[in-house]
């Protein structure tokens, strides 16, 4: 076993990293263990032993603590002829559980396939994939995160399907190129990219930051901090606590039952929506190119209102009393106490303002 | 002005943005605090090359999806320069621009980096 550590090691050192092995390594919170090795740059590496893989972690993972795993059911050593004449089936299956540090991060990259991540009251992850036998999934733990990764011997790696059940109090930081995820539960922050799939976030806490190039973007009943961000696809918030920051380039922006401070929410091409608490001395603005506004207050708000506008029409359903208007694009009023500001434009839409 | 319970308040009905030809010499957009209206072009110049450059590496799909999403932006930029060419003065306008800049610059911002992680 140490001399095949040793061998690889030293291929490893004298060969060029792979970036395909890389673990997606911004997750929140790592704590970073410095390993003094004179001279020698440490790169991740891995050592294949016929129905084994001995992963070694990067410079910054504990590395007495690296995990021996598992379930390479493909040959490696397969002819190379052969790969692009390949079936892709999922006719391999990961099902494994293990204690953890329920103050851990979980991290999992994958280039394909959906991402549901569950929660549980155990201090135990169970990871549950089911792939082709062509590529593998790769799992790492350290004292403080789980790194899981699909990979394969060569190009990207198919579809991959994960379900994985965490501790809440796991933080999450999920990466896929082309994959749906869903994550419910977790109360310590989340983070989820892809380019693109959907982003379905439930019951969820902390700083919650989601991207998607191409995707909709969905986040019930949560709070915490919420930065939501997308290009093409709508963002849709449905009960959330605290700041929420929401952006699309062509897509509506619906938030819906919001209980924040600052809010911000942006598109290019689709309409905003707002229906939420506007607190006193809170600061919401809501802005589009191409599309409505509409924003729903509560009786009593105290806040100032400015409403700009280039080709469109402005609506209340209550009298307001105009306090500033600069040229014919954008004026402002007053509503009780005037302590927080909204800030309501469209390009070439109409704004509406009703009251609760 | 007072604005009655189901009023409609008509804030501007001035032409199509697009009906007006662009120009360019009196557009002047209100840049963000650090950002000249320069560095703004030159680093969305930068990000389009590097993910002009990426395209080969993504599949068509995303590619589309960039283009398709390139051009709203694009649209929306064409749009709130020859609105501002109407009405050099408009604060509103200005900061529309930039912002509509801004937006484009965090979009490629973010393609450029999932590009690069596709690598």
């Amino acid at each position: 076993m140490y001399t095949e550590l040793l061998m690889g090691a030293l291929v490893a050192i004298a060969a060029p990293q792979d970036p395909e092995v890389r673990v997606d390594t911004r997750s929140v919170d790592r704590r970073v263990v410095e390993i003094e090795i004179p001279a020698i740059e440490m790169p991740e590496f891995d050592v294949y032993i016929p129905g084994f893989q001995i992963v070694v972690p990067s410079w910054d993972w504990y590395l007495e603590e690296f995990e021996i795993a598992w379930d390479d059911v493909y040959d490696w050593d397969n002819d190379w002829d052969d790969w692009e004449d390949r079936d892709y089936v999922q006719d391999a299956e990961l099902d494994t559980t293990f204690a953890v540090d329920p103050n851990a991060v979980l991290g999992l990259r994958n280039h394909a396939g959906e991402i549901i991540v569950r929660t549980w009251n155990r201090n135990e992850v169970r990871i549950q994939a089911s792939y082709s036998s062509y590529d593998r999934v790769k799992v790492i733990q350290t004292e403080r995160s789980v790194n899981v990764q699909s990979e394969t011997g060569h190009g990207h790696p198919e579809e991959v399907g994960f379900e994985l059940t965490i501790p809440s109090a796991m933080a999450v930081d999920l990466w896929g190129l082309e994959s749906d995820v869903s994550v419910d539960g977790a109360q310590n922050g989340v983070r989820v990219e892809t380019l693109e799939g959907d982003i379905e976030i439930t019951d969820c806490a902390g700083d919650i930051q989601i991207h998607s190039v191409e995707g909709d973007m969905r986040v019930m009943g949560s709070s915490g901090r919420l930065d939501a961000n997308g290009t093409d696809g709508e963002v849709v918030v449905v009960g959330f606590e605290g700041d929420v920051y929401a952006g699309s380039i062509d897509g509506e922006i619906r938030l819906e039952e919001i209980d924040a401070g600052t809010v911000e929410g942006k598109t290019v091409d689709g309409d905003v929506i707002y229906d939420g608490s506007i607190r006193d001395g809170g600061r919401y603005k809501l802005t589009t190119h191409d599309g409505d506004v509409m924003v729903s207050i509560p009786a009593g708000t105290n806040a100032t209102i400015e409403v700009a506008t280039f080709d469109g029409e402005f609506e209340a359903d209550f009298p307001v009393q105009i306090t500033g208007a600069q040229g014919n694009r954008k004026f402002s009023f007053v509503i009780g106490d005037g302590s927080a500001r909204l800030e309501l434009h469209s390009f070439d839409g109409d704004i509406q303002l009703l009251r609760r | 002005m007072m604005l009655s319970a189901g009023t409609a308040w008509m804030v501007s009905r001035s032409g199509d943005a697009g009906e007006q030809a662009p120009s360019e010499a009196i557009i002047q957009p209100t840049p963000a605090a650090g950002f000249t209206a320069s560095s703004y072009d030159a680093a969305i110049a930068e990000l389009e090359r590097i993910i002009d450059e990426s395209r080969d590496r993504l599949d068509t799909a995303t590619v589309r999806v960039i283009a398709e999403n390139l051009m709203i932006v694009d649209r929306a930029i064409v749009q709130a320069q020859q609105a501002l060419a109407q009405d050099p003065a408009s604060e509103y306008l200005n900061e529309h621009l930039a912002a509509t800049k801004r937006q484009k610059l965090e979009f490629l911002m973010r393609a450029a980096e999932m590009t690069g992680a596709v690598s």
